[in-house]
Formats: structure tokens, sequence, C-alpha cells
């Protein structure tokens, strides 16, 4: 009698148990209809890991929309392939405005459609802000011999084959490092490229001194300048705090040695996006989202809470957002830029 | 800081969430941690990384739960308490082997925590001198738990172990090369490493009992008995060696960016085996095999704290949500961090050193609750299970390609089992086959092929030594012994 109703009561606990946790993954969505927008919790698919830059801008993010919309918004993690997967699954989705998409528009986007023979259109995705333009960084360990740029330069010439870069082949550091070698007269055949698949081990590996320099992004490396020496960004104009600490732009490096780089690829462009038919379909939906992310861009609690964790926040507005993201497409539509990433 | 209540309030509350989602098959410790992110926005900054830490150790243990009752490991990080766990538990002792995984944790909580707190500076100098020719040796010594899995028959072993390395090395490779995706875009990221053990596992478990109407054949035995896991608090005392070097493994492994508990496991079972004087009770129900697993991947997540709070930058899953909270908070990570708020570092510190006692009596309850799984019928639980399993595998991925990896591999792990192929070497080769590319890449890439590089890279070479001499340890016992013998003839 008692070890019945022990098994019935562990069988339900088993089975109750099992029904939560579909109902946490599949959400219930029966509510959905007759209130005002949002009537359901939002979700934002962010197409990479728990802890990176954009996952985390996204968690932050999501605590002030959630305040402004009413409704509590679920941060999705779809890692792979260079941000496709994410990207997919984001398009799979309703374009009711109840999903939300956090992510590097490019290089990703374009390469996604470019090299990966993804089926959809840079423009399928509609941008409402992109506040986070990083660009590409060379840096080397304190330890290194390296003090300055012109000694890697020099180091690479005198003896060819010897230098390691560490390095993410799908990064935009992996073209605008191409570059500056073109531009030297050198190719990728003069240095050892070492090659990783995420920030984080290239970053421990840079500061480690695992190899002579490498090549990064500026994005959530601003707290390590005690750990390592910078040498180098790829920025069109003078970026802060780098310029600040003494760390040459490419137009300086450019000009000093006497070649020409014109083509500068922004090292990540990040924000905001959601579907392109959103604006047609629901055009009061669209306007609500752009009118609370331009509220929340110049909250100076959101500013403040955002500098705090080192994550950029500005009103870019979805014309100007648009407009960066379509000009650095073109740039990848190019072969000669888009080849440099393409898989073997 | 020590005074506020909350810090202490959060910890039973966490380690229970914890110990739930480990005991979940398929859910990880970091979904737990991302699940409960949201409410950590409510807390201060310390009762929100006490709840996280909490859960983290939690879930640490609470993978050995499914794993000793039913040979299915929650997670990645207790592939090895399956080993010797599941054969204890058919052989009536579920009580034991529990009891041994949770003391075995605790201490490894503490151990690692304790090596935290006296070597965070040098231990993180230390970690950044690890290339990836070191990382490559590493790697490979996990892989030497091959070696020590056994099974029937050698060959077949051999072949499951390098069907596995094969999977594991599906997807774009870290040079940018895509192999055997067969077109399917989510393979790029790799075939879903949990579902796919799942499947292999819980497939040849779960087939394996049908017919059979209870877990435990003996009705005597089915009990939860508070006595016989505490009773396992003498036994462990006879090894306070063992738990060490697992600790110290699981520590250490835990602490190298990218690596973690999911490697600790399998170096410390393996090693612990090849030191044992009697290598081939393992497998069968050696107490020991779980001890050196449990005490391992406990001790993994003080190891992954040394670089998070030295640099801030994330040692795997886990700890990148920590850092998550952090920056929730307005806290950020990293070198400055740990010079200005050593106060802060050294209440995480403690606030796990209690979390390993808390462990203890949360863990005990919470056992003798699962330990009456074995009471159910298995026409009951083998569909619970199954049903657990699927939705499971969904949770990790978040959508269809979870599930249909389950199945896929269910197929396999049932036609190895059915033909006398160990899937324990299959799974083994899945986890590791893809770090071992990496490095091995890297390292050829770094050296340019030349093999001299290997004499600039001395922790490497001393990594080297070591991984050799650990292989032919038994041999070299054997010799020992066999003059030691005929000396004493003489």
């Amino acid at each position: 009698m008692y070890r019945k109703l022990l098994i019935s009561c562990i069988s339900a606990f088993l089975f109750s148990l099992g029904l939560w946790f579909a109902a946490a993954q599949f959400g219930v969505s029966s509510s959905a209809y007759a209130q005002e927008w949002p009537s359901r919790p939002l979700t934002m698919v962010v197409p990479a890991r728990a802890g990176g830059g954009n996952d985390r801008a996204a968690r932050l993010m999501s605590r002030f929309l959630s305040k402004e919309l009413g409704q509590p918004i679920k941060v999705i993690n779809k890692p792979g392939g260079g941000n496709l997967l994410g990207h997919l699954h984001f398009l799979k989705q309703k374009d009711d405005g109840y999903t939300l998409l956090r992510t590097t528009t490019m290089p990703f986007l374009a390469l996604n459609t470019i090299l990966q023979g993804a089926k959809f259109k840079v423009s399928d995705f509609d941008p409402i802000n992109l506040p986070e333009q990083g660009f590409s960084l060379i840096a080397t360990s304190k330890g290194s011999p390296y003090k300055t740029i012109y000694d890697v330069i020099d180091a690479i010439r005198a003896n060819p084959g010897k230098v390691s870069v560490g390095l993410e082949p799908t990064d935009a550091a992996m073209f605008n490092f191409q570059t500056l070698l073109t531009g030297l007269g050198l190719s990728i055949d003069n240095v050892r490229v070492v090659t990783y698949d995420s920030g984080g081990p290239l970053r421990t590996g840079i500061i480690g001194g695992q190899f002579d320099i490498g090549v990064t992004g500026t994005q959530g490396s601003e707290h390590l300048i005690s750990e390592w020496r910078p040498l180098l960004v790829f920025a069109p104009k003078k970026i802060e705090p780098w310029n600040g600490w003494g760390v040459p732009m490419i137009g300086d490096v450019a000009k000093k040695i006497g070649f020409k780089f014109d083509r500068v690829l922004g090292g990540s462009l990040q924000g905001y996006l959601v579907h392109a038919t959103l604006k047609n379909k629901h055009p009061d939906r669209y306007k609500k989202l752009v009118e609370i992310f331009k509220k929340i861009s110049t909250d100076p609690k959101a500013i403040e809470a955002h500098k705090g964790a080192k994550l950029a926040i500005s009103w870019v507005g979805p014309a100007k957002s648009k407009k960066i993201m379509m000009g650095q497409y073109e740039i990848l539509l190019d072969p000669k830029v888009h080849n440099v990433f393409r898989p073997k | 800081m020590f005074s506020s209540w909350q810090i202490w309030a959060v910890l039973v509350p966490g380690l229970l969430i914890g110990l739930t989602a480990g005991a979940l098959i398929g859910v990880q410790n970091p979904m737990a941690m991302a699940i409960c992110l949201p409410l950590t926005l409510y807390m201060d900054f310390l009762p929100a990384v006490m709840l996280l830490t909490a859960i983290f150790t939690g879930a640490g243990f609470g993978g050995a739960i499914t794993s000793v009752l039913m040979g299915i490991p929650g997670t990645s990080s207790c592939v090895a308490t399956t080993f010797d766990g599941y054969p204890m538990a058919q052989q009536g002792k579920h009580n034991e082997a529990l009891g041994i995984a949770l003391l075995s944790s605790s201490f490894g909580v503490l151990f690692g925590y304790m090596v935290l707190f006296l070597l965070i500076v040098p231990l993180s100098r230390w970690v950044l001198k690890l290339g990836p020719v070191e990382m490559l040796f590493v790697a490979l010594w996990g892989l030497s738990t091959l070696a020590a899995l056994g099974g029937k028959f050698m060959s077949r072993g051999f072949i499951a172990a390098l069907f596995g390395v094969l999977l594991g090395t599906v997807g774009m490779n870290t040079s940018g090369y895509i192999r055997g995706t067969a077109g399917i875009s989510f393979l790029l990221e790799g075939i879903p490493f949990v579902p796919a053990m799942m499947g292999m596992f819980a497939a040849s478990q779960l087939f394996e009992l049908v017919g059979v109407k209870f877990l435990v054949q003996d009705e005597s035995l089915r009990r939860a008995d508070f006595g016989k896991i505490m009773g396992t608090v003498r036994w462990l005392k006879k090894i306070p060696f063992l738990l060490l070097r697992g600790s110290l493994v699981g520590t250490f492994i835990g602490a190298i960016p990218g690596i973690g508990s999911s490697l600790a496991n399998l170096v410390s079972y393996a090693e612990t085996k090849r030191m044992d004087r009697d290598p081939d009770s393992f497998g069968k129900g050696n107490p020991k095999g779980v001890a050196a697993s449990e005490s391992a991947n406990s001790s993994s997540e003080g190891g992954s704290m040394v670089i998070t709070l030295a640099l801030g930058i994330p040692g795997g899953a886990g700890t990148a949500m920590l850092l998550v909270a952090f920056g929730m908070h307005n806290v950020i990570g990293g070198p400055q961090f740990i010079s200005n708020n050593m106060d802060i570092v050294y209440v995480i510190i403690f606030g796990n050193f209690a979390q390993a006692g808390i462990l203890l009596v949360v863990g005990l309850l919470f056992i003798s609750v699962a330990g009456n799984i074995v009471r159910l019928p298995l026409s009951i639980l083998i569909p619970s299970v199954l049903v657990l399993s699927v939705v499971g595998a969904y949770a990790v991925t978040g959508d269809i390609a979870g599930p249909i990896t389950l199945f896929a591999f269910a197929v396999f792990g049932w036609l190895m089992k059915r033909f006398d192929y160990p899937i324990a070497a299959t799974v083994v080769g899945l986890v590791l086959g893809r770090m071992v590319e990496s490095e091995l890449i890297r390292s050829y890439q770094l050296s340019a092929g030349d093999i001299l590089f290997l004499l600039e890279r001395p922790v490497a070479l001393v990594f080297a030594v070591l991984l050799i001499l650990s292989l032919c340890q038994p041999l070299i016992f054997k010799a020992f012994r066999l003059k030691r013998d005929f000396i004493a003839d003489d």
C-alpha cells in the first residue's frame, strides 16, 4: 500500500517535472490576442555563446526593455557556424515583433550569404539600432620583445615565416591583418598563423605570450590593458581610450611607412535587429520598438549601466544603422575581401 | 560583509536548484545558471554570485545521481562516474555509491577552493604559460583513459574509440575547414555532444533492462539507507591519497581555460585505475572509481574560477554565466577586479567553503529521496527516463536537432552494445576528439612542423615525460614486484 503510494507520487513528480520543463521550453503562448502588444514575453536571440559581448549586451538591454514593454524578455543563445545558426533560427520565428535579434551584423551576415550559402539576404534583417562598432587590434604580451608595431614589421621582414600570429580565421582581424601585410609587400605566408575558434582562449594566449602577436577586437578588450601591450588599432579615425594610451591607428602607421591603406573593415558592427517584414506587417509594433530603444539609449541610468559593463550605448537609429551596415556589406561583396574568409 | 544574511540565505536554495538540474538528464549547470540569471537582478552582487556558485556546486554533484542509479551521465563531467557507480547500483550498493560520490564531491569542492584561496595569483600566472603544445598533452592524457577502459575485445575498443574521435571532428575545425557535415547546418558546430552521449548511454542501458522488473534485484536492498550512505565515511578515510589526487587533477585541469571538468573526471579515473594494485576490479563496481571521478569533477569548479576571477576571461560556460552576472551588477571581472576587490574574492571563496559543508547535508537529504528511484518498477521508470531524455535533448540545442541526435545515437548505442563494442570508448573519443585535433593543429601551426620546437617548451616536455611514465606505470610496477618476489624467493 505504502509502496504503491510512493511509486505513484514519484512518477507523478517525474511527469510534472517533464511537463514543467516542456512548458518552460516551448513557452506558454495561448493568450496572444485581444490585448495591447506585447501581451506575452519576448525572446531575444543571441547567435553566440553565453558570456560574450553580444550576450552580455542582450542580457543588460533586456532588463531595460522589459521595464518599458511590461513583459519579460527571454535571452536564448544559438551559437555556431559564424552566427549562421542563430540567424537562421531568428528568421524561422514569426515576424510579429515577439522575437528580436542581437548579433554581430558585419561581417557575419555578409559572410553567411556570400560564402556559407545561406538562403537569406542581408536585407531580410532590419536594424533598429547598431551602437557597437568594434575595430581590429594587434597586441602582444607584456614581456614581449616587441615594443611597437614597427618592431614587429621589422621582425617579419628580417625573418619571414618565423613570427607567429594568433587570430580567429572568421574575424575581420584576418582581413585587416592581411591587408596590412599586403601593404608592406608581404603576405600571410610570411608569418605563422595560429588559429582559434573564439576570443577568450585567443586573448589568454596573447597575454600568456603563446605566440608573438595576436590580432583580436577592441570590444571586451579594454579591461586587459594592464595585462598586455596593444600595438595597433585598425580604425579609420582616432579611437578612445586606445589613442589616449598611445596606441597608433592604422592610418598613422601607413603614412609613416608610406603605403596606402584605404579599406578598414570594422571589427564588428553589433546591435539589435528585427525581421525586415515587421515594418509593413505591424507598423505600430515597429514604431513602439524604435521609440523604446531610443528612449533607453538616451536614458542616463541605462547609459551608466552599459558604461559600467564596458558596453557601447548610443542612439544611431534605424536609418543610419542600416546605412553603415550596408556600407560594410558593399566592401565585403568584393571577392578580394571576402575570399580572405573563404572556408577551405 | 560576512554578516549579510542574504549571502547565507541563498546557499540552500542554490544547491537544491543545482542538484535538481544536475539530476535531470541533459540539463547542464550553465543552463540552470542561465535560468536563474534574471532572478539575480533583484539581489545584491554578493548574494547573486553566491546563488550562482551554489548552483554550480550542486549541479556538480547532481549529475552523479543518474550516473549511479541508471548508468546515464546527466552531464559530460560525470561520464567516469558511471563506469563503477552503475555496476555498484546493480549489485544493490547504490547507497554506498551515492554516499561515496557525495562525500568525494564535498571534499573536491573544498579542496578546489582551498587551492584557489592559497594560490589564485600564482596559479593564474601558471595557466597563462600553457600553450597549444601543453594543452595537447593534457588532452592526450585524457585520451589515455581509453587504455583504462578495457572491454572484452581490445580491437573493438580501438574501433569504438576511433569512431568517437572521428565523430568528434565533424563540423568546422579551428582553421576553418568543414568536414563531415553532409550539408546539415547544425553540424557546423560539431555533433551536439550531450544529446549524443545521452542517446548512446540511455539506449544501451535501457534496452538491456527490457524484461527486468527492477533496477536492483534484491528487494531488501532497494531502500535508501542513511546508515549505509554515512558508513562510507569510514571507508573513504582509508583512501585520503586517492581523494587528494583526484582533487589535485580536477583543480589543475579545471584551471585550464576551455578544458574543465569533462576532462578532469576521465583523467582522474584513468590515473586511479593505473595506480591501483588491482586494476581489473575497475569497471565492475569498484568504489574507488566513483571517488576518483567525483572528487575530480567537483574540484574543477574551484580551478575554473582561477582564470575567471584573475583575468575576467571565462574558463567555461559555467564561469561565463558568472561573468554575465558580474556584468549585470556593473562589476567588471578582470585584473583590476582582483587587485581592487580582494575582499569580495575572499567572500566568494569562503562562501564556497560553506557550500561544501552544506552540500553534505542537503545532498544527503536529496539522495535519500532520489535513491527511491530504484523502487520504481522499470515499466514506469524507463518511459519516464526516455521522455525526460528527449525533453532534455531539446533543451540542450533548443530545437529539434537535439532529439534527432539523441535518436540517431540511441540506434548507434544499441547496435554497439549488441555487438560488444564499448560505448564509453566512443563517448570519450567524442569528448576529446575535437580538443586533441584543435591543439594538434595549433601546435603544428606554431612550430611550423618542427619537432625540435618541443625543446623550447619545458612545461610541455615535463607533461610528455609524466604522460609516458603514467602510461608505463603498470609495467614498471609489475617489473618491480617481480623483482621483489624474485629476491624474496631467493
